[in-house]
């Protein structure tokens, strides 16, 4: 519950401030963002499963977000920074759809 | 994530069981709100820019083949606009072209009506008046008088009688003597004869009284008869020749 009142309070914060993306984060945060939508549908699999932990939630969010970065990063450096994006994207959506199908299987047993 | 531990009876037990659903305020759920209102605020904030420009949010790599694609397109445009002007400006010394043919064939239709006798003319000449009462100047006297004039460079010749007849004379004007006076292409026309010559004034009354000459020949005892020459700044020469269309002949088109 505190996690969706916190999305809400995030999203109306990004309505009302109207910030623009720094031009350097502009390659990464769509990847943080699927990185850390990632990371909230292993936290909702796992709090289902009554698994959940604060401290795993945080670390794995972080961990997540922070690895991506740095794949795109290094992808960028690298002189691929498209396609390993775009291969991030890949894995973190398969992992996304993996999990979605287990909560889904968990909340309606189908 | 699938593990396959034996499942709690009711999901929603499970996170009722943990107090997931309460809003009690602890040190981890804190982090917790934290960390979702960031991503939150992150997504809203990417998709507001991702509503900016495609430019602004592509890679270096991107932007340089963008640049060189307008860069390429740019260059088949600019190929197109030279190409299309020399196309203009063809057409447009083709339309120059087809003007001054236009302006060039109305000048020589002005000219050819003229000597051709088609259209009356003005301009600076003489008054020939030739008497010849006793019929003995006749047609041979009259086209050697044309004749003369014709020497001189009279550029329009008409002829009028004394009873009102007149006839323009052409390269065709054929002349006849009839028993009151000359027929001039068919026109008959009585003495006294008027004369008028459009040209020179000086050359075509000169060519009138040079001796053994037109005034000369009509004063002369042959003849008996009368003549005067008046130089006028405008004379109208206003008889028109017929215009005879070819029944034979057809013109040639320039290949042009």
């Amino acid at each position: 519950m505190i996690a969706v009142l916190g999305l809400l309070l995030g999203v109306g914060a990004g309505l009302l401030l109207d910030i623009s993306v720094p031009l350097g984060l502009q390659p990464y945060l769509p990847i943080a963002i699927v990185a850390a939508l990632d990371a909230l549908f292993g936290a909702a699999n796992a709090a289902l499963m009554g698994v959940f932990d604060d401290r795993v939630f945080v670390v794995s969010f972080v961990s997540n977000v922070l690895v991506a970065g740095l794949i795109v990063y290094l992808g960028d450096q690298l002189g691929v920074g498209s396609q390993l994006s775009t291969g991030v994207v890949v894995v973190l959506g398969i992992r996304i759809f993996s999990n979605a199908a287990a909560i889904r299987r968990r909340l309606l047993r189908a | 994530m699938t593990q396959t531990s034996p499942p709690p009876p009711s999901p929603w037990a499970a996170l009722r069981l943990r107090g997931l659903v309460s809003l009690k305020l602890t040190r981890g759920r804190l982090g917790i709100a934290v960390l979702c209102a960031v991503l939150g605020f992150a997504t809203v904030v990417q998709v507001r820019s991702s509503d900016t420009t495609v430019l602004e949010r592509s890679r270096r790599t991107d932007l340089v083949q963008i640049l060189e694609e307008i860069s390429q397109r740019s260059t088949r445009l600019e190929q197109e606009v030279s190409r299309l002007q020399v196309t203009r400006d063809e057409l447009r010394s083709g339309a120059n072209r087809a003007q001054t043919a236009i302006e060039e064939a109305q000048q020589r239709a002005r000219t050819l009506a003229v000597l051709a006798g088609t259209t009356p003319v003005k301009g600076s000449g003489i008054v020939l008046v030739l008497a010849d009462p006793e019929g003995k100047f006749g047609s041979a006297g009259m086209l050697g008088a044309v004749q003369e004039l014709r020497a001189a460079d009279a550029e329009a010749i008409e002829i009028a009688g004394a009873n009102g007849k007149k006839a323009r004379v052409v390269v065709s004007t054929g002349f006849t003597g009839t028993d009151s006076g000359v027929a001039v292409d068919g026109t008959e026309l009585t003495s006294p004869y008027r004369i008028i010559a459009v040209g020179d004034p000086a050359s075509l009354a000169g060519a009138m009284r040079f001796p053994r000459g037109v005034l000369a020949q009509i004063e002369g005892e042959d003849v008996g008869g009368t003549g005067s020459v008046t130089e006028l700044e405008s004379v109208t020469v206003d008889a028109v020749a017929p215009v005879p269309s070819p029944t034979y002949a057809s013109p040639i088109p320039d290949d042009g």
